[in-house]
């Protein structure tokens, strides 16, 4: 659900920013008042598992990707203003450490998966547990399901602030800009994915780790009850709130958006992106596995996403009973505590009998996923290296560059020109040079970001389907159009300049150094410790996560069935998330001994000198040569 | 080539690391059935490394690992019917018992492998609680792994590997951070398993208590290669390879 840079138009990005700057003001000043020293750090493992559980995500073609965010989980374990900041948090280190997101479409993201997310799912957790928070399995319930709308919510956000794209940014040919797909593409991707994978995803880890942590951590949670299965029928009863909340919302969206967006939208705007009159009907049987996704009534479209909420939550349902119902364990002779009984058991004597090999699942993506994540956190960590040698970006003072940086995105964001685009890479290439950043290991990095987020957009884009215009080359009816190819490189080049200046950025500056300059930029002492706190967690959690994984595979013999699956994923984010937990009182403990409670005073920053005011002379220029070239003061 | 097939064998085995830096150069080396071996080398001479190998959880930069004379590589353990000959021949308990549980409880941490091994429900429930009653640790049953002393870990990490029975059991540092007691406890409970004609691969470098639970040895230098290889007692009486192994002062 990350939207990188290049997909929103520069002022979705500063309407996202001015919702979000009045947002992120109260949540800092009700978390100030709230969080005891003692809750930091589990807002900041709050956040690092957050930021676990969301590096596990499926490509959701036409939107960008689906995962689950563990924000109803923090909520109710922080509070929803805290939960908000731990989400913010986590996800400004995404963006501004692994080119996860993007940095000016951080105000976008924290808006969906911050606020929509929290929000949406605390509030709604809320609705359902009522007065009767005494109900232990009520509660967990509730929390599940509304893990699973506030996802779904957040998704539907999303794919709102996607699909607006073509409208309201677009060249006079009518060409996209930005991202390419309208409402009638976006929202179906990013919603009915949720609805299917990332949303009963999340309602697994929530159900999963609060049922978890109630029997592990009982004093984090304010209802003490312990959990056990109530009758079918409860669990049935608590689902039905999904049955009657989520769809029967998109139902009248559905619809209404269909019509907005051909009709309403040409009234509004003025006229129709041809893209849109295009893609419409073609582009929606290249995404067969969507349900209904050919029909067009608005009956059928509602219908198409209540089965699928109702698959979801057939899912959740089904994991929330293998979870909850535990076989009672008969009490058992005890021998007395740590007394070795000696002698050794028949069988261990003798070799295993033979046995059938149970068929596998899933296993090698998740393990995929993970190395993938632990080399980039092993290339981050490695950065710092890169970071503390002398060169041309190391010199620049923080808080210049970290404004010039900004400015330079802005250029990125703004830029319609292939020239200006180009020029810009060359300037980044050159300054990496002469900053002595590894250039090949850069460029690839670069690449294979870009390839990640950008050709699963930009390859439909460059098809006739998509783009009218004249054709390229056409083969087995695929057709690629000049105007196709134009929008997907200039989408390509701009994601590619927008993650190269952030992983410049990063590799030129190490932690401390970028905190201090958001500090001085004005950005609150709190946020910066628990963004501080929740940085080093990160590193703690994928590698518990890694170790978990590893000691799985080290005894999993046979494959696991798909209960099995399920059941290993919630209960691992569960242990996950007490593993780390446990960990992180250690680390508190550790770092208080050593009288920490705020990140350290560091020496005040230098004055500016002839090389930041060049620099910032540069960004600048940039900007205005972006601004100029690209026609918008014509 | 001999006819007799290792149980485990390496044959010029490299490892590096991501970033280019060496762990492991030029290591061949045989186990056989019945071995009692033990893995000497300073602190970061590579010995996780080649515990790592051998049970199959890295593999080999360069060189080959070899499981009952079938190469054990990423593309060879996907396949179900050697991954499961495996992984219940060869036991790994991690020198980190943290690292090892991954379960919610002991008693699943422990029935995790013997559910694996397709064993029927009632089955692993006896294999659970007999290891639990062999190794003491009954009364642990339904506490979360993460939240126990050092101690109580190490124990239900041996556990977590006993109930699968494999026939090979390779030890990563496994008196590192015991009492005395319960060193004496492990080093009594290795070689009653040894007796049963379990295999074991130890990897330490205190050598107080080697003689009880080994016969053979492989010394790592600090270079990350095998210096000396053979019956223990006369690696242990040549000074100047431990010395030069940094294993003594």
């Amino acid at each position: 659900m990350h939207i990188p840079d290049a997909y929103l138009s520069p002022a979705t990005e500063a309407v996202a920013f001015v919702v979000m700057a009045p947002i992120w003001m109260v949540a800092v000043r009700k978390t100030s008042h709230s969080l005891s020293s003692r809750q930091t750090p589990l807002l900041s493992v709050g956040a690092a598992f957050c930021f676990a559980v969301q590096m596990f995500n499926i490509p959701a073609i036409g939107g960008t990707s689906a995962h689950a965010l563990g924000a109803t989980l923090l909520a109710i374990l922080v509070g929803p203003w805290a939960a908000l900041m731990g989400i913010s948090l986590e996800l400004a280190i995404q963006a501004l450490l692994f080119g996860d997101g993007g940095i000016l479409s951080l105000g976008a993201n924290c808006f969906d998966m911050g606020f929509v997310a929290v929000f949406v799912g605390y509030g709604l957790y809320r609705l359902l547990v009522g007065s009767r928070s005494g109900s232990g399995m009520r509660s967990i319930v509730a929390a599940g399901v509304a893990a699973y709308v506030g996802t779904v919510s957040a998704s539907f956000s999303a794919g709102l602030l996607l699909g607006i794209q073509p409208a309201i940014a677009h060249d006079q040919a009518g060409h996209a800009l930005y991202c390419p797909f309208g409402l009638s593409v976006a929202i179906p991707a990013m919603v009915i994915t949720h609805m299917l994978v990332a949303g009963p995803a999340e309602a697994i880890i929530t159900v999963a780790a609060l049922a978890y942590l109630r029997r592990t951590y009982p004093e984090l949670i304010a209802d003490h009850a312990k959990p056990h299965l109530g009758t079918g029928l409860r669990l049935a009863r608590g689902l039905a709130w999904v049955l009657v909340l989520t769809p029967l919302g998109l139902i009248a969206n559905g619809s209404a958006w269909g019509e907005w967006e051909l009709t309403e939208l040409r009234r509004m705007v003025g006229y129709a992106p041809a893209g849109i009159m295009q893609a419409k009907p073609i582009i929606r049987p290249l995404l067969p596995d969507y349900g209904f996704a050919g029909s067009t009534g608005g009956f059928l479209v509602g219908l198409g996403y209540l089965v699928s909420a109702f698959i979801g939550c057939a899912l959740v349902a089904g994991f929330t009973r293998t979870l909850l119902h535990r076989r009672t364990v008969e009490p058992m002779e005890q021998s007395s505590p740590g007394a070795p009984g000696g002698s050794l058991p028949d069988w261990m004597v003798l070799p295993n009998p033979p046995c059938t090999v149970s068929s596998s699942h899933g296993g090698p993506w998740l393990e995929r996923a993970l190395l993938r994540m632990r080399e980039k956190v092993a290339s981050s960590i490695a950065s710092e290296t890169v970071a503390r040698q002398a060169g041309l970006l190391q010199s620049v003072q923080p808080t210049a560059k970290t404004v010039g940086f900004l400015i330079l995105l802005l250029s990125v964001a703004v830029s319609r020109s292939f020239l200006v685009l180009v020029l810009l890479a060359l300037a980044i290439l050159v300054s990496s040079a002469a900053s002595r950043v590894p250039i090949a290991d850069f460029v690839q990095r670069v690449g294979a970001t870009t390839a990640f987020f950008g050709l699963i957009v930009a390859v439909p884009v460059a098809f006739q389907t998509v783009s009218p215009g004249s054709t390229i080359w056409s083969v087995f009816g695929i057709t690629v159009s000049v105007g196709g190819v134009h929008s997907a490189a200039l989408i390509l080049l701009r994601l590619a300049c927008g993650i190269g200046l952030a992983i410049l950025w990063n590799l030129t500056t190490p932690w401390r150094r970028l905190i201090r300059s958001f500090h001085s930029l004005g950005v609150p002492n709190l946020v910066l410790t628990t963004a501080t706190l929740t940085y080093r967690y990160l590193f703690v959690t994928v590698e518990t996560l890694a170790d978990m994984v590893e000691a799985r595979t080290s005894r999993q013999a046979g494959g696991l069935s798909k209960r099995e699956a399920r059941l290993y994923a919630g209960t691992g984010s569960a242990v996950l998330f007490s593993k780390s937990l446990a960990f992180s009182e250690e680390l508190h403990l550790a770092m208080q001994s050593r009288s920490f409670d705020s990140f350290p005073k560091s020496e005040p920053s230098r004055r500016l000198s002839g090389v930041d005011f060049v620099f910032l002379l540069a960004a600048i220029a940039a900007l205005a040569i972006s601004y100029g070239v690209s026609g918008h003061v014509a | 080539m001999g006819c007799l097939v290792m149980l485990l064998e390496l044959r010029d085995v490299a490892y590096r690391y991501v970033d280019g830096a060496v762990a492991l150069e030029r290591i061949s080396m045989t186990v056989e059935t019945g071995d009692r071996l033990a893995i000497l080398g300073a602190n970061g001479s590579g010995k996780s490394t080649l515990l790592r190998i051998l049970n199959g959880l890295i593999f080999p930069t360069s060189g080959v690992a070899l499981f009952r004379g079938q190469e054990l590589s990423e593309r060879a353990l996907s396949a179900p019917d050697l991954k499961h000959e495996f992984r219940r021949t060869v036991g790994f308990v991690f020198q980190n018992a943290d690292a090892q549980l991954f379960n919610a409880t002991v008693e699943e941490e422990i029935a995790f492998g013997p559910g694996q091994l397709g064993l029927s429900r009632a089955e692993t429930h006896e294999r659970t609680h007999d290891v639990m009653r062999f190794l003491g640790i009954e009364h642990l049953s339904e506490r979360p792994p993460f939240r126990l002393s050092g101690g109580e870990k190490r124990k239900v990490a041996i556990a977590s590997v006993l109930s699968m029975n494999p026939e090979v059991l390779i030890f990563d540092e496994p008196f590192l951070g015991l009492d005395p007691r319960s060193q004496a406890w492990l080093v009594r409970t290795i070689t009653q398993l040894q007796s049963a004609g379990k295999t074991t691969i130890v990897a330490t470098h205190t050598l107080d208590t080697l003689p009880k639970i080994a016969d053979r040895a492989l010394v790592l230098s600090e270079a990350h290669q095998v210096v000396s290889a053979g019956p223990l007692s006369p690696i242990l009486a040549d000074e100047n390879l431990l010395r030069s192994a940094n294993l003594v002062e």
